[in-house]
């Protein structure tokens, strides 16, 4: 076996090492170094893939299951009925304790959703057009007007109880994050949590959001969004 | 009043397996909301199948062949209706320290950035402890090529977040 073999093989599946694998790793001192960073590298790839599961999923699928059953094979229902009892206690329970996160207000909302998130800003590449517009029809939202460019992230996520489109949108400063909730509506202000500048919108049928660590770009954007959303003249920002 | 042993065995299936399957999703669509929806799914599928689960060792392979196809038919229906999954995202990231969550970001964005044909491979060897036959077999496709697909995954994901991150040694 040689040096390629070796790696080629560690390549494929680090932690399975064959003997010959081996006796070629204890005469070769790069190899072994390869080994170890490799072994490194595993544990932090292993370690990222652990995202966390949503709390009560194993009881949201077990009460899905069984209110779809009763429906199916009524003449079961009692045998488990107290299963889905079970469950919906266990259900109303578990949104007791979102309920304090759902209804902090939307500032703390979204920069804690951003926090939650921190993939959408590591891409600055512009995303095409039709996967900025998808989110958009999924929520249910018709653009007005072509969106503003330079768009490098764009997610249907959910803030709260609310649908919005979460969007990046990298300015030379610093990313400025934009949420449009097209069902929600919020009176305009402009707040500081986290050290995170927010500044709410009413805007289309909803409320547009805007998320940075300054605040300069956010009338330029805000002007731009309106145009996108509502088709009206990109100059009077905010006038009736 | 029993359960009956379906139920029952249902029951394990879904304590026991629940997290591994929503890692699973969620590696697959890069979406919490869908992943949600696509264990939950997967789980009802296997219900209404239940029946053709001989041995509890296959159990995971199995959930995740369903899972697999189950996110398969979400992409080729074209518009999936997301009205009604808007309500939880309940992700506790904050858990972790700063650089955890530094390094760990950057992990997860290039994996997102993996094409599908390198992406799955190695979740079904990192996430789900397959070995490369395994896969093989899950995948439709020879050891070899698994072999090939492992080894060229791992260097992309390396190269990707080397290029993130700069001065990085890969
Ligand atoms: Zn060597
Ligand atoms: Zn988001």
């Amino acid at each position: 076996m040689n040096c390629l073999d070796y790696r080629r093989q560690l390549g494929a599946d680090p932690r399975r090492e064959t003997p010959e694998m081996q006796e070629h790793r204890r005469g070769c001192a790069g190899c072994a170094a390869h080994q170890a960073r490799s072994l490194g590298f595993e544990l932090a790839l292993k370690r990222s893939l652990q995202v966390a599961v949503p709390d009560g999923l194993a009881e949201r699928i077990l009460l899905a299951q069984a209110t779809g059953e009763r429906g199916t094979r009524t003449r079961r229902r009692r045998r488990w009925g107290w299963l889905a009892a079970a469950a919906v206690l266990v259900a109303a329970l578990g949104v007791g304790l979102q309920q304090l996160q759902l209804f902090a207000p939307l500032a703390r909302q979204l920069v804690v959703h951003l926090q939650h998130e921190p993939e959408a800003l590591l891409t600055h590449v512009p995303l095409p057009v039709a996967e900025i517009e998808r989110p958009f029809a999924q929520r249910g939202v018709v653009l007005a007007a072509p969106l503003p460019a330079g768009i490098s992230y764009a997610q249907p996520c959910p803030v709260g109880t609310m649908g919005s489109v979460h969007m990046v949108m990298p300015e030379p400063e610093g990313p400025v994050t934009v949420f449009f909730l097209p069902t929600h509506r919020e009176r305009r202000g402009d707040y500081v949590d986290q050290g995170m500048h927010v500044r709410a919108v009413p805007m289309g049928t909803g409320t547009l959001a805007l998320v940075a660590a300054d605040t300069r770009h956010f009338d330029a954007l805000e002007a731009g969004w309106r145009y996108s959303l509502e088709g009206t003249a990109a100059t009077a920002a905010g006038a009736p | 009043m029993q359960v009956s042993s379906r139920q029952r065995q249902f029951d394990a299936l879904v304590r026991a397996h629940n997290g591994d399957l929503y890692r699973y999703a969620y590696w697959l669509c890069g979406d919490a909301a869908l992943a949600q929806d696509l264990t939950q799914e997967t789980f009802l599928r296997a219900w209404r199948s239940l029946d053709a689960l001989r041995e509890t060792d296959a159990a995971k392979a199995w959930l995740i062949t369903i899972l697999r196809r189950e996110h398969a038919r979400l992409y080729e229906r074209k518009s999936f209706d997301t009205t009604d999954i808007g309500e939880l995202d309940l992700d506790d990231r904050d858990s972790l320290s700063p650089e955890q969550l530094g390094e760990d970001s950057l992990v997860r964005a290039a994996m997102l950035q993996l094409e599908p044909k390198y992406r799955e491979p190695l979740l079904l060897q990192v996430l789900g402890g397959f070995s490369c036959e395994e896969i093989a077999r899950e995948l439709g496709l020879g050891a070899a090529a698994v072999m090939t697909q492992l080894f060229r995954a791992r260097q992309k994901l390396k190269h990707l977040l080397g290029a993130g991150r700069g001065e990085a040694s890969a």
